[in-house]
């Protein structure tokens, strides 16, 4: 009865949006407003979710510090930042306008938030996005070898793109004519031959996506979570 | 006056078609009849991968990747609970990292009731259930963190990834853990292909739980979207060629292009005697 | 035993390989190495869709989601689009799902301003960002009414004081502003695609995203529902190489005219400074060397060592 119910309720939502769509309406009609009042309601339904995260979050840190298990600091520290986070946050909203990029200057809550985000945060963000290009490196020496004609394939054309995508390419070849040029293969390459392959991987996974999701608009998914007693 | 944004007559019938040859397909399977499905190595390797964790007494690293309630992620929950049934049996500890908060009680819930369902219950750990969050590479760097303290015998990354794919990657190689990646971000395919011992991509991924369960119902869904996919092939090989034949004079209008434009019913009937 | 070289060729530590792309990166720094850039078709086609505004045709969005993690490819991607608006005179409005975007975008907006004689309000408004839980939600909210979804702008504003921002004016809908230069880290572009395209078919969609998203674009502009796109850093520095090269006649043409020296200033400092993604091109540049040569060194050794191998084999069984 109450997995009936669930089914019923999930089949009543999706049909507000399905119904929607297919619908041949006009701009602000009912359909229309009710499909917007539905979307802000999930976001409201959504930031419960936050709630609950976050309470399992702090609950589990917090038992951990009180009862000072291994790695206790840790928890420290990380209950810590969130409480210095959220706090100034909240207590600075509105202080300033406007915030440059790095500016320091302000009352100390300002500066502190601007110490955290410009100073802290931004930085450690970009560095740990800057890793990539490491390992970027280190897969590609590691794991492109040429087993078979097909291997053989891609790796010229990645040759071709990788030095058609930056100017030493252009300095290579810019004496030659058009046909000829590294850039112009490049964009042929993405062009023609990736773009030809991103569709066909685009058009099956869209069929996959619209599978799924009507799998779970009709109720027809298995497993144990979606068969479980209640 | 700004077009309606709704669907066209043509995307009307194409919807059809498509939900019709999922339901018939489903009817299909449940009546009985078999239905073929090509192997799919990435996935074939879950199970092997699952019981190399616990011959090397390591546990698994699950990670489900950035996205919060969306489709990507239920499909990657399927994958998940298979997972857990291999690894139940085995007695084999499961890390699972997640990353959005509202996604993070169903995939504790998804967790427990698999194994509750599989009769292990007490192998449930709500501490291995981590919601580790503050954003993309918070989370990345945080699983990294996991996968290298507890040097995870297999890593799976089921899920949307983006940039943290690639560093995820690297640091299961590191610890020398074989890894099974599956995303339908194309972007990030690349990347796991180059660093991940399996890869499954693209409509593979959404195939993942018919393929994994067997069960009739997701297996008839998958042979309706092959279905879909044959309609889809054949108005692009009608469309291409009338779309040529109008071009080179031959026809005077492009019966498909009209179809899949039309863009109401009302419009559809008055435009029809033009054609 | 020691390993033969071929096979330790194929396993450098890759801590060596970090050390060589640090060294590879490093170099064009000291030695100020430029090579001239290839403008492709898809960096021109957003250039001059700028260029063919009109007055008349509503303002462009720029909606900066990316923050310091993609700064160094998205960051010049908009500064130099920015430069290029403030320059014809084409308003702009900044919007983000993220909050650094629109600090980063407005600043950039600051620094050029003087050099084109522009006004916060008049040329530009920066909307801020608006959060929530999916970023097609947000866009399905902002299209049909932008007054009401944003509200006010980043310093407060109400949108309806057209006062304080005329720029907002004739701005109510999605189908007045020109077109949507979406920058970002991910594929945003996508639900622009796919929520704004269909409703309102006439506004342009451009994409700035880095070099990894990039590819999954070009099946949109060649169906013509993306008009252009910026490839990661190549494309900034492609960009940039227009911009300066029209920036360069201006300001001949300024000096002609005897403008103010405080604009002469700003346009000459903007086209010293504005040159990011150009400098980092040559970096880049020996970075993918370096790893191409990685690449190829890692085969030869491996080749070598498949011959030996069946080398080997025929003499055993001979």
């Amino acid at each position: 009865m109450k997995r009936g119910l669930i089914r019923l309720i999930t089949f009543a939502a999706g049909l507000i949006l399905v119904v929607e769509y297919f619908w041949p309406g006009r701009p602000g009609d009912w359909l229309d407003v009710s499909r917007r009042n539905y979307l802000d309601f999930t976001a409201v339904v959504g930031a419960f979710g936050l709630g609950v995260g976050w309470y399992q979050l702090v609950h589990g840190h917090a038992v951990k510090l009180a009862r000072l298990r291994k790695g206790w600091f840790h928890s420290l520290g990380f209950l810590l930042t969130v409480v210095a986070a959220i706090g100034l946050g909240i207590y600075t909203r509105g202080m300033s306008p406007e915030h440059k990029p790095g500016e320091f200057a302000g009352p100390w809550p300002q500066q502190a938030w601007s110490y955290m985000t410009w100073g802290l945060m931004n930085p450690l963000v970009a560095s740990v996005f800057s890793l990539l290009a490491f390992y970027v490196a280190s897969a590609a020496y590691r794991a492109f070898r040429i087993k078979n004609w097909e291997a053989a394939l891609m790796m010229a054309a990645a040759i071709i793109v990788m030095l058609g995508q930056v100017p030493v390419g252009n300095a290579l070849t810019y004496h030659l004519p058009r046909w000829g040029q590294l850039p112009v293969w490049k964009t042929w390459i993405m062009a023609t031959i990736n773009g030809s392959a991103q569709r066909a991987l685009l058009f099956g996974m869209a069929v996959g996506a619209i599978a799924t999701s009507l799998r779970l608009w009709l109720g027809l998914e298995r497993g144990a979570f979606f068969e479980r007693r209640l | 006056m700004e077009a309606s944004g709704h669907a066209t007559v043509g995307v009307f019938l194409v919807a059809l078609f498509w939900t019709a040859a999922i339901i018939v397909n489903i009817l299909r399977a449940r009546a009985g009849r078999e239905l073929f499905i090509r192997r799919i190595p990435g996935l074939t390797a879950v199970d092997e991968a699952a019981g190399r964790s616990t011959e090397m007494g390591r546990p698994i690293v699950y990670g489900l990747g950035l996205m919060g309630i969306h489709i990507t992620t239920f499909a990657s929950l399927a994958i998940l609970q298979h997972i857990i049934r291999v690894t139940a049996r085995l007695r084999t500890r499961m890390i699972v990292s997640v990353c959005e908060a509202p996604v993070y009680p169903i995939v504790e819930e998804v967790v427990r009731d698999t194994y509750r369902s599989v009769g292990e219950p007490e192998q449930f750990n709500a501490d291995d259930v981590r919601y580790l969050p503050g954003g993309q590479f918070a989370w990345a760097l945080a699983t990294m963190g996991i996968i290298a303290r507890e040097k995870a015998a297999t890593c799976f990354y089921f899920g949307w990834y983006e940039a943290e794919s690639l560093m995820l990657a690297e640091t299961g190689f590191s610890v020398g853990a074989i890894q099974i990646a599956g995303t339908d971000q194309l972007h990030q395919i690349p990347f796991f292909v180059a660093a991940c011992d399996y890869c499954v991509f693209g409509e593979e991924y959404f195939a993942a739980s018919a393929y994994l369960s067997r069960e009739p119902v997701m297996l008839g869904s998958l042979v309706g979207q092959d279905w879909s996919k044959i309609l889809i092939l054949t108005l692009i090989l009608l469309g291409l060629i009338s779309a040529q034949m109008v071009e080179s004079g031959v026809w005077v209008h492009n019966p498909v292009r009209f179809l899949l434009d039309s863009w109401s019913w009302k419009h559809f009937w008055q435009i029809l005697p033009r054609h | 035993m020691q390993q033969p070289w071929y096979v330790r060729l194929q396993r450098i530590d890759r801590r060596i390989v970090y050390l060589f792309l640090v060294a590879a990166v490093a170099f064009p720094m000291f030695t100020q190495l430029r090579f001239p850039t290839f403008t492709t078709p898809e960096t021109q086609a957003v250039y001059d869709a700028v260029e063919r505004w009109q007055p008349g045709d509503g303002p462009v969005l720029i909606m900066a989601d990316w923050g310091a993690a993609s700064w160094g490819e998205n960051g010049p991607q908009t500064q130099t689009v920015v430069a290029h608006c403030l320059d014809r005179g084409v308003p702009f409005a900044i919007m983000s799902t993220g909050f650094e975007g629109p600090i980063y975008t407005s600043h950039y907006a600051d620094q050029a301003a003087p050099a084109f004689g522009r006004e916060y309000g008049k040329d530009w408004v920066n909307f801020g960002f608006k959060a929530g839980p999916n970023y097609g939600q947000i866009i399905a909210a902002f299209m049909p009414d932008v007054v009401k979804f944003v509200q006010t702008d980043a310093k407060g504003t109400p949108l309806t004081d057209h006062d304080k921002l005329p720029i907002m004016r004739n701005v109510r809908t999605l189908a007045d502003f020109y077109m949507v230069y979406a920058i970002g880290a991910g594929t945003t572009i996508n639900d622009w695609v796919g929520l704004a395209k269909p409703r309102y078919p006439k506004v342009l969609l451009s994409y700035g995203g880095t070099a990894v998203t990039a590819p999954e674009v070009y099946p949109l502009m060649d169906s013509k529902q993306v008009v252009g796109l910026l490839v990661g850093m190549a494309g900034a520095a492609e960009y940039e190489t227009l911009n300066a090269q029209r920036l360069k006649k201006e300001l001949a043409a300024l000096r002609a005219q005897r403008a103010p020296p405080e604009r002469l200033q700003a346009l000459e400092k903007l086209i010293r400074t504005a040159q990011h993604a150009t400098w980092g091109m040559s970096m880049q540049s020996a970075a993918h060397l370096l790893v191409i040569l990685f690449v190829i060194v890692g085969n030869l050794a491996y080749l070598y060592e498949r011959r030996r191998a069946a080398l080997d084999r025929e003499a055993r069984q001979a």
